[in-house]
């Protein structure tokens, strides 16, 4: 057999290019997976679970890329500082930073890395920070959101046209992300690599969107998929038994469709990893660059001074005036001195809760409004009066939107209009509109109901549609696919949603329709993950051809002069979501009454998004640069030029410079971000102020120490019966956020239930001069939760043993009172008795000789006071030691309540604020409810034989 | 990076085959080890000589045959490298491997005795030192979940809870992480000694010992952080319908085994970082892995070992485990056992139990369990009425404290303390959640010995959360070392704090969960929660004090009468109170013994110290005199403390399980659908007997062995034995029925001339059971002949049941078992026979047929008659209108009906008049309307002191009632001041009145006595205790007329429509029980 000799001609050149070693295709994909699972492209994550696979993902690259242990202690210090930068960064509640800060860490990996896996670094850490900006402009420019949402409904459409399945998507699940992280990786790849080009730029594309094409059609699958699982398995529960079960169906069902976008992940780092582990690489090939790449900066001869300075700090510069010209908002919107005008004719009751009236809320007041019983189920929105007050605003209910009515608005609010419309009425709110007025039509899951001659048919479109306006609201529900669209918000930036964030529902989300959206309306509430489900079905499940993911929730439009926003959904407004919402509502209404500047001004826009394109292209140019000088290295190495100490250290040095500018672009572009956040939050908070109304209505219930009550309003622990009780009783109830003298300063009364974190010194002090100053602080807490606040109690001479007590304390163990909830008297005076039930109650002991013994225990020989209140400075403080006294399952729900309870609270709230005393007479005395009776949450009997056969 | 795989998967293996979370899955636990074990082939290098090797062999047999699974897999393993080394094979790969055995058996071992580490400390407290529940909180911040750190929780928002996740241990370092440390040093410790010259290993080791500690501190908080994470999605994707189920993951031994990853990779990279060295490939054991380093230093000469090495190894491990495992039983007391009644209503051992008491308090009693104690011991009561003081204490040994209801005043506790200082024994018996405050209340005195009882409740991880299974433990606390397995109810945990003493039953698989103080018995529902604790919990705690002894205990549940003789339970009080009887006369020389064995350790090793490639062998040689002192310390634990002594022995009754393998109950609850015999066995010490499940000869103990539905056979040698039983005057009872078609009854009933026949289904098994004359019928719907014998059944005219006498013993046969299953008795014990029940099933007279079938078999007397008691309704003063015999008792104002159903309830009835009236245990004067004559009063005072009980019924309607000229010596009065139409209460608290508070017509006020029922408030029931008996009078006695209780005589449950044969029932029997009414009234109780 011939042995070919190398000067055959036949015999192909051995492959002499370099290899992207295995670490650094590791550091790459790890880059990779951890840009996308950090700005939420990986489909739905719990923010924690986010951060916390981003750590690790980060974690993977960190230790793959690891200085080698005789590196320079600089060196070190930097990734340290940088990691503990992007730990800081990761723990933001903005996906935009915490991509920056994963495009951070890697441009400090740069450094460490030798030859060809830096550049690998340096490449990705480019493409994250392009993400990164992309995300920025995402939620910062609703052109740039409307524009990458039709991006992903064309992929879908066309995916779905592919399998035979209908696929109606958005930019999350069109999986945007993915390709905009690929194209700058792509770019960067092609750049870098050695010629030709053009045939491996062909492959990589077609690779790249074939991936991807894939990936959507699994998607437009998903329905199928979830179909070919084993039925779900659900857990028998039973009342001595709440044991679940965890299947591997299950699990697979939960995922699906909602972390299908992880394949697209996949696929994508699986061709990343094929482009850069099997493209031909220069610096060892030695080939020449290709004429046109050496464009460089490098390349253009020395620069002049002017172009260097702007390569040196335009980057930072323009890093941190994107988000100072696209997200801060610094104006200082209120309603004071301003009219709300609310149309009366919708699907509303304008009443609000009263005494006797328990669970649903009652019959609307015949002075008011005649009744209607096609409104029969209408929810009440009487406390909105109360709240547009507390703001130093006025709220009108118009009957028919007369034009006085209309000249008086500031605002005019059309909440789930469900009648026709007069021509002339609509002529009138649209002269008003475009004569510069502000309107918010809070929309619904249509109704049509018929009953005793009345209809009441959803008719919010009829006035978007007479306005002109870009946007609709669809006739469909917007199922979340977690309760109350918790983590799977995005809210844009504008004075009214700006750094509020999707935890605790601030936004009032209960049922809600999705908005179609077109140019020029803007969205500014987009539900990331859930899907419209035709009709007002509610609870339902996905369906092929539904819109699946990016739900607009609420949109704004500029018309005329005037300004349109549109909500899906009016629970914001509603007696019983109030509470959690009102820092969105007010936000909202101040800002349609005051019409200040916004970001999404077309001119911040436009600015803006030249400045993040001039951004990349400037990172872009650099990294040409730093390529191109690397490339002309090599070059020389190749022609046996003598390499100088100069040109030696020309190579990574370069390399480092533009690693460096990532780096201060990521950190500047997530600093300045932050900070705009964090600014248009401050100024845009809109705060009620209960010295407003006579008498000072606002009680606040603290959400700021993890109180033990649920945040879902009529889960079982939950607050709505409170809430609903307070309304009773002439409060306006609201949770507060932060505990602050500021917010203290306009409310009657703080009600804090059992908190499991301590209340800091300037807290206590906040509590002390609120106090002193005529307000009332309830505390309800047990012996169970009494650790955390302990020091706040003691100060005002209050006591609750904290139980369990662990052997090295020698003390006597507090002992929980009775065997159960009890019913115990609270009043007892002109043969009149009332009794309320506790649920779990302890000893509260007051070390002041004023403590007032309001309620006891007794065991027939001992009295173990349990209420007890004492005067502190010009105000109250009132102790329960029962956590969940208040809760509802213990007061009310949303259909029932214990009269005696709610009646026990009537009787306290008299006694320990300013209002009028209320004592029960004979005619209140509620008829306890036997143990059938008690609402369907509290399914122990009191002889519970059912858990007595298992044990005593 | 292989190796490191190596010993994680070692790591993960023993959650999958200790049940220390989940259940053992033995299947998983060998592919795990199994696969471990290959990734560690070859790691070792260097061996000792052949020799050495042998002698290890022959040295690690004892510890192969002695273990137990899994923790024998590690001398196994290691015996199966020595066995293949020593094996002249041809072929390089089984060496490979049998050399990854030995190392995978000594990672093993190390990493068996950190579990028990592990296990012991986080049984002692779970809880995380406070800055390191603020770290977790800290970090749980920075992934954004609003937490904070308060006690031992963190505390995390949703929108759906707050949830107080437990910062514990087990979430911070898991079991896994825990022995991946530990063996990650011993296997690097067996490469460095193999691969490295002798001057660089223990350099080489410290620095892997830095670098580990390095990977964990970096690790730990990330993969808490990670945990936290998804938990936290798996709360936000939870159906908002479905409690929440997202802590298993915290539990999982695939999910812990999956985060070793971390740990291992980070070893592995950052090695190879470290290093600058390319990572090993292909199968060839690394050296680089571990050191980084190759060793090349000169050719290692062994040293021979000799005897004298081993000698010191072998004894300190044999001293440190005896002073470990021993504990030294000292010298027995004089017995005298004193129970605490005061303060104490739960779980009394006064009243007893018998065949006339049922339900729910008849069940949590210990009146079963005094009287079996009594059989070892003097046992004495110290009484509510008692002081709890020096004077009293002084008169015994060992002092009972059984769940208190009431606190104990300063000096009671004190007077408690003292007592065990001056050497008393103190056992304490408390309950899961702190349930009657009971935890509370005994925490008073145990807190100033140390330890408290935690209120929380421990449920299994298995198929039942309320299933908890004990086996005790291989070198056992003498408490236990007689048990056999058993079972728990739910139980709490003991919290030792930091006092000294050891846990004489630690279990594991266990999750726990504070109470739920909302519910009437603080019972929490099983659920994995975020503030459960989960793994090793103590539920014996065996301590000093001062002179003395104390024993907590968790669950008093397995103690009650229901299930105080299913196997273990009753062994185990026994055990505690002849624990308890023993006193220390030299004082503990346990530390001693421990410091001996340490300093002997490490002489031996100093010895050994130019030995040490010789490691095999001294790891063989502490694995041999581990066993030796194991075997030596449980020997001597019996031989001092054995089982004692009966002196006034109890009847014994055996439930066979040698031929019989039928379902009998578990704890509190039957087993099956209703076809076992679980509540047959829980009725059998009604009769004043204990029972116990036996097998082979044990079967033969008892004076009575009772076989149900024999269906495995029956060997020669068991019938020879059950012949000799017999005939030596043991008593056979077998059970049968057509249901046991596999019988093997008769192989047991034929040596006695008498046999059940198994026919086809004719027709003639359906009829009614008849015993004796005055016994009620009962439908049967089958049952099998008996041949031959006496006939003490009838079903139709067939025999059903007969008896054959043998020499001095007796033989029994059933045909009709299942009559008497637990559907048959009502499925659960704490039923109360109720008027419906009696008339839907005859459930009462089921009982009864048993008691009369093994009275008669063990006195050898003819089948008692069926009723408990008589009564005789009065016809001297009451002219009530009762039917004639045999007639349908007919008008609204009579009381036929009533007096008709005085028999359901196990009492035969009769009319007189005069001293007739007197001749029954009760008599009932239904609405009394002519003067009785002073004789007549007389005879009735005389009839009442002697112990006779009256029950009074009046009415508004008796206009001419002469009832208080009867009641009157005794303190009672009716008055005729009417009380309007109400509720009946039975309670003064309507809201606690615990039963339906039906409507009732007009009554009159009862006056003086202890009221028992109002209307409103004013009691129209009462009953006062005179002499040795009792007289109850009650106004509302239209209730218990014809009119009302013809309304409902022929309704169908629910009871309320029964209410008027409730009170009835509960009236007379709180009569004739002397226990209150409320207890008695079975819609109340059922």
């Amino acid at each position: 057999m011939p042995i070919a000799s190398s000067d055959d001609p036949r015999v192909p050149e051995p492959d002499t290019s370099p290899r992207v070693a295995l670490s650094a295709v590791v550091i790459l994909s790890a880059a990779m997976a951890a840009a996308w699972i950090a700005s939420g492209s990986i489909g739905l994550l719990a923010h924690p679970l986010r951060h916390a696979l981003t750590w690790v993902a980060l974690g993977v690259a960190i230790v793959s890329g690891l200085p080698r242990r005789d590196a320079s202690w600089p060196r070190w210090a930097l990734l340290v500082a940088a990691v503990l930068a992007g730990l800081v960064m990761t723990a933001a509640s903005l996906p935009a930073v915490n991509v920056l800060a994963v495009a951070l860490v890697l441009a400090a990996l740069v450094g460490p890395a030798p030859g060809l896996q830096g550049r690998v670094v340096a490449t990705a850490a480019l493409a994250v920070v392009a993400l990164g900006i992309f995300r920025t402009a995402q939620t910062s420019i609703p052109v740039v959101w409307l524009a990458a949402d039709a991006v992903g409904e064309v992929f879908g459409r066309l995916a779905g046209r592919l399998a035979g399945e209908p696929l109606w998507i958005g930019s999350l699940f069109g999986g945007v992300d993915f390709l905009v992280l690929m194209a700058a990786l792509y770019v960067g790849w092609l750049l870098q690599t050695a010629p030709p080009r053009w045939p491996r730029a062909l492959y990589a594309a077609a690779a790249i969107l074939l991936g991807h094409l894939l990936y959507l059609v699994v998607l437009a699958f998903s329905n199928r998929l979830l179909a070919a699982l084993p039925d779900p398995v659900l857990p028998e529960i039973t009342d001595i038994n709440q044991m679940g079960v965890w299947t591997w169906g299950n699990a697979a069902r939960s995922l699906l469709p909602w972390n299908l976008p992880v394949l697209a992940g996949l696929v994508h780092v699986a061709i990343a990893v094929a482009m850069f582990r099997w493209a031909r690489w220069p610096a060892e090939s030695g080939e020449a660059p290709e004429p046109d790449m050496e464009k460089g900066p490098s390349q253009t001869g020395p620069p002049r001074r002017r172009v260097q300075l702007v390569l040196q700090y335009g980057p930072g510069l323009l890093a941190v005036l994107i988000p100072i010209v696209t997200v801060l908002g610094l104006s200082r919107s209120t309603l004071k001195g301003k009219t709300v005008v609310a149309y009366a004719e919708g699907y509303v009751n304008w009443n609000k809760p009263e005494h006797r009236q328990h669970g649903t809320a009652g019959e609307p007041s015949p002075q008011e409004r005649p009744t209607d019983p096609a409104r029969r189920d209408a929810p009440t929105y009487g406390t909105l009066r109360w709240f547009v007050e507390s703001l130093g605003g006025r709220l009108l209910i118009s009957n028919d939107l007369s034009e006085q009515d209309l000249a008086a608005a500031d605002v005019l609010l059309l909440i789930h209009p469900d009648r026709p419309w007069p021509e002339e009425t609509l002529k009138r709110v649209k002269q008003y509109v475009d004569g510069g007025g502000a309107l918010l039509v809070a929309a619904e899951p249509t109704v049509a109901r018929h009953a005793a001659g009345q209809t009441s048919r959803s008719s919010f479109n009829d006035v978007l549609s007479a306005l002109g306006a870009a946007v609709r609201v669809r006739d469909d529900t917007a199922v979340a696919a977690v309760a109350q669209w918790e983590h799977a918000l995005q809210p844009l930036a504008h004075p009214a949603t700006e750094g509020i964030d999707d935890r605790r529902n601030h936004f009032g989300l209960v049922s809600s329709s999705s908005i179609e959206v077109r140019w020029p309306a803007r969205p500014l509430l987009v539900g990331r993950f859930g899907f419209g489900e035709p009709g007002d079905s509610g609870a339902a499940e996905y369906d092929s051809g539904e819109e699946l993911g990016d739900l607009v929730l609420a949109a704004e439009q500029r018309i005329g002069r005037g300004r349109v926003v549109v909500l899906g959904g009016a629970a914001a407004l509603r007696d019983d979501f109030q509470a959690v919402a009102y820092p969105t509502t007010g936000r909202l209404l101040a800002y349609l009454a005051d019409k200040p500047g916004s970001p999404q001004d077309w001119w911040r826009q436009t600015l803006g998004l030249l400045a993040m394109a001039a951004l990349v292209g400037l990172l872009f140019w650099q990294r040409v640069g730093a390529q191109n000088t690397a490339v002309q290295k090599a070059g020389a190495q190749e022609a046996g030029v003598q390499e100088t100490s100069e040109s030696a250290g020309v190579q990574p040095a370069a390399q480092r410079a533009a690693a460096i500018q990532v780096a201060v672009v990521a950190a500047a572009l997530a600093v300045s971000l932050v900070c705009c956040v964090h600014l248009s939050l401050v100024t845009g908070r809109v705060l009620p102020d209960g010295k407003r109304l006579l008498p000072n209505q606002v009680a606040y219930i603290d959400a700021s120490h993890l109180e033990a009550y649920s945040s879902d309003t009529w889960d079982a622990f939950g607050i709505g019966g409170l809430g609903r009780t307070l309304i009773r009783n002439g409060f306006l109830p609201l949770l507060l956020p932060e505990l602050s003298p500021k917010r203290l300063e306009g409310a009657k009364l703080l009600i804090s239930i059992g908190p499991g974190r301590r209340f800091s010194a300037a807290d206590r002090q906040a509590v002390k001069r609120f106090v002193e100053a005529g307000g009332t602080f309830l505390c309800m807490v047990g012996a169970e939760q009494a650790r955390a606040s302990r020091e706040l109690l003691g100060e005002f001479g209050f006591y609750v043993p904290t139980s369990p007590v662990p052997p090295s304390e020698i003390v006597r163990e507090p002992a929980p009172l009775g065997m159960g909830y009890f019913r115990t008297l609270y009043f007892n005076e002109d043969g009149v008795q009332a009794s309320m039930l506790c649920y779990s109650s302890w000893e509260v002991i007051c070390t002041e000789q004023d403590g007032w013994k309001m309620a006891q225990w007794s065991d027939g020989i001992t009295d173990v006071p349990f209420v007890v209140s004492r005067p502190v400075g010009r105000g109250t403080v009132a102790v329960i030691a029962d956590t969940y006294v208040a809760t509802n399952q213990n007061l009310e729900t949303a259909e029932t309540a214990f009269a005696e309870n709610v009646d026990f609270w009537r009787w306290f709230l008299s006694r320990v604020t300013d209002r009028p005393p209320w004592t029960p007479s004979k005619q209140d005395e509620p008829k306890p409810p036997s143990p059938p009776d008690r609402p369907a949450a509290e399914a122990v009997p009191a002889d519970d034989s059912a858990n007595r056969e298992a044990a005593p | 990076m292989r190796l490191w795989m190596g010993v994680a998967l070692l790591a993960g293996s023993w959650l999958l085959g200790l049940s220390y979370y989940y259940p053992a899955d033995g299947l998983a636990w060998v592919l795990v080890v199994a696969f471990g074990t290959v990734l560690l082939g070859g790691s070792i290098r260097r061996l000792p000589p052949r020799r050495e090797l042998a002698i290890a062999l022959v040295l690690l047999l004892p510890a192969v045959g002695y273990a137990s699974w899994p923790v024998k897999a590690a001398p196994l393993l290691i015996a199966a490298g020595l066995a293949i080394e020593l094996l002249p094979i041809p072929r390089r790969w089984p060496r490979w491997l049998g050399r990854g055995a030995m190392a995978s058996g000594t990672v093993l071992l190390v990493q068996s005795l950190a579990m028990v580490f592990y296990a012991s400390q986080t049984a002692r407290s779970h809880e995380l030192p406070g800055p390191l529940v603020e770290m977790l909180a800290a970090i749980a911040r920075l992934l954004g979940v609003d937490a904070a750190a308060d006690g031992s929780a963190v505390v995390m928002h949703s929108i759906r809870q707050v949830h107080r996740l437990g910062a514990t241990w087990e979430l911070l370092i898991d079991p896994p992480t825990w022995c991946f440390f530990v063996g990650s040093l011993v296997l690097f410790g067996l490469t460095a000694w193999g691969n490295l010259p002798a001057g660089r290993r223990w350099p080489a080791w410290i620095d892997l010992l830095r670098r580990l500690a390095v990977v964990l501190v970096v690790w730990l908080p990330i993969r808490a952080g990670l945990m936290m994470g998804l938990y936290a999605h798996r709360v936000l994707r939870t159906d908002a319908e479905l409690p929440l189920h997202a802590m298993n993951q915290f539990l999982s031994p695939w999910v812990l085994l999956l985060l070793l990853l971390g740990p291992v990779l980070l070893l592995a990279w950052g090695q190879n970082a470290f290093s600058g060295k390319s990572r090993p490939s292909g199968d060839e054991p690394s050296d680089e892995a571990f050191g980084g380093e190759i060793a090349n230093g000169p050719k290692h000469r062994p040293v021979p070992l000799v005897l004298r090495d081993l000698l010191p190894v072998m004894l300190a491990v044999a001293v440190l485990t005896w002073g470990v495992a021993w504990d030294p039983v000292g010298t027995r007391k004089a017995g005298r056992v004193m129970v605490v009644e005061r303060h104490s209503t739960w779980e009394p051992t006064s009243k007893p139990y018998d065949t006339t008491w049922y339900g729910h308090d008849c069940g949590y009693n210990y009146a079963a369990l005094y009287d079996y104690c009594g059989q070892y011991y003097q046992m004495s009561r110290l009484s509510e009425s008692e002081k709890i003081d020096r004077r009293r204490l002084d008169q015994c040994d060992v002092l009972v404290i059984k769940t208190p209801t009431a606190r104990y005043s300063r000096e009671e506790v004190d007077a408690v303390v003292r007592f065990v200082k001056r050497g008393g024994g103190l056992l304490l018996v408390g309950d899961h959640t702190n349930v009657f405050k009971c935890g509370t209340y005994m925490n008073d005195i145990t807190r100033k010995m140390g330890f408290v009882f935690r209120d929380d409740l421990l449920f299994g991880t298995g198929d039942s959360p309320y299933e908890q299974s004990y086996r005790p433990p291989q070198v056992p606390h003498p408490v236990v070392q007689h048990l056999p397995p058993t079972d728990f109810a739910v139980s709490c945990s003991i919290d030792p704090g930091r006092s000294w003493g050891r846990a004489a039953i630690r279990g594991t698989g266990l999750f726990s969960l504070p109470p739920d103080y909302h519910r009437s018995n603080y019972h929490t529902v099983p659920q994995l929660r975020p503030d459960m604790r989960y793994g090793a919990f103590i539920q014996l705690w065996s301590t000093r004090f001062g002179d003395g002894r104390v024993l907590a205990f968790t669950d008093s549940t397995i103690f009650s009468n229901f299930c105080v003789f299913q196997p273990g339970k009753a062994e185990l009080f026994r055990g505690m109170l002849e624990w308890l009887n023993h006193g220390d006369a030299l004082g503990d020389p346990r530390p001693w013994l421990v410091a001996l064995g340490t300093v002997l350790l490490a002489a031996g090793l100093w010895l050994a110290r130019h030995r040490l490639g010789a490691w095999l062998v001294l790891v063989a040689a502490g694995t041999c005199g581990w066993v030796l002192a194991s075997v030596a310390v449980a020997a001597l634990g019996r031989a001092a403390m054995p089982v004692p002594e009966v002196v006034r022995p109890l009847p014994r009754v055996v439930i066979d399980r040698t031929t019989s393998d039928v379902l009998l109950s578990k704890g509190a609850y039957i087993q099956g659908a209703g076809e076992g015999y679980g509540l047959f066995e829980q009725w059998i010490p009604r009769l004043g007997c204990y029972t116990i499940r036996g097998r082979g000869e044990e079967a033969f103990s008892g004076e009575v062995l009772v076989a149900i539905c024999p269906n495995r056979s029956v060997s020669p040698r068991f019938r020879q034995r059950l012949i000799e039983y017999v005939e030596g005057g043991g008593k056979l009872l077998v059970l049968d029925s057509p249901e046991n078609t596999a019988s093997t009854a008769n192989s047991l009933l034929w040596p006695f001339g008498l046999s059940i026949v198994h026919g086809p289904q004719d027709g003639w098994q359906r009829g009614v059971l008849t015993l004796t004359d005055d016994w009620p019928g009962i439908e049967l719907s089958g049952a099998c002949e008996v041949a031959g014998g006496r006939t003490i059944a009838r079903l139709a005219d067939r025999s059903v049941g007969a008896v054959a006498h043998c020499k001095k013993g007796a033989v029994m046969a059933v045909g009709f078992a299942s009559a008497m299953n637990d559907a048959s008795f009502g499925y659960a014990w704490n039923s109360q026979p109720a008027a419906n029940t009696l008339f839907t099933y005859d459930t009462y007279v089921r009982f009864n047929v048993q008691f009369a079938l093994l009275r008669s078999l063990a006195s050898g007397e003819p089948v008692r008659a069926f009723h408990t008691g008589h009564v005789v309704i009065d016809r001297t003063v009451s002219e009530v209108a009762l039917p004639e015999p045999n007639t349908v008792p007919e008008g609204d104002t009579g009381f036929g009906l009533a007096e008709m159903w005085l028999p359901y309830l196990g009492y035969s009835t009769a009319r007189g008049s005069g001293d007739e009236a007197f001749r029954g245990e009760a008599l009932v004067v239904f609405l009394p309307s002519r003067p009785g004559d002073e004789a007549f009063r007389d005879r009735l005072q005389r009839y009442v002191a002697a112990g006779g009980k009256l029950l009074l019924v009046d009415s508004p309607d008796n206009e001419a009632s002469t009832a208080n000229d009867l009641l009157e010596p005794f303190g009672l009065t009716i008055d005729r001041d009417t009380v309007p139409q109400g509720r009946l209460l039975l309670d003064r608290d309507e809201d606690r009145s615990p039963w339906p508070n039906t409507e009732i017509d007009p009554a009159c006020r009862v006056g003086g006595g202890r009221p028992f029922a109002w209307v409103g408030p004013t009691p129209v029931g009462a009953t006062v205790r005179h002499g040795r008996g009792a007289v109850t009078a009650v106004g509302c006695g239209k209730s218990l007329a014809n009119a009302a209780l013809r309304g409902s005589w022929d309704l169908p449950p629910p009871a309320k429509s029964l209410v008027p044969y409730d009170l009835l029932t509960a009236v007379v029997r709180a009569l004739m029980t002397d226990q209150p009414v409320a207890k008695s009234m079975p819609s109340v109780s059922d």
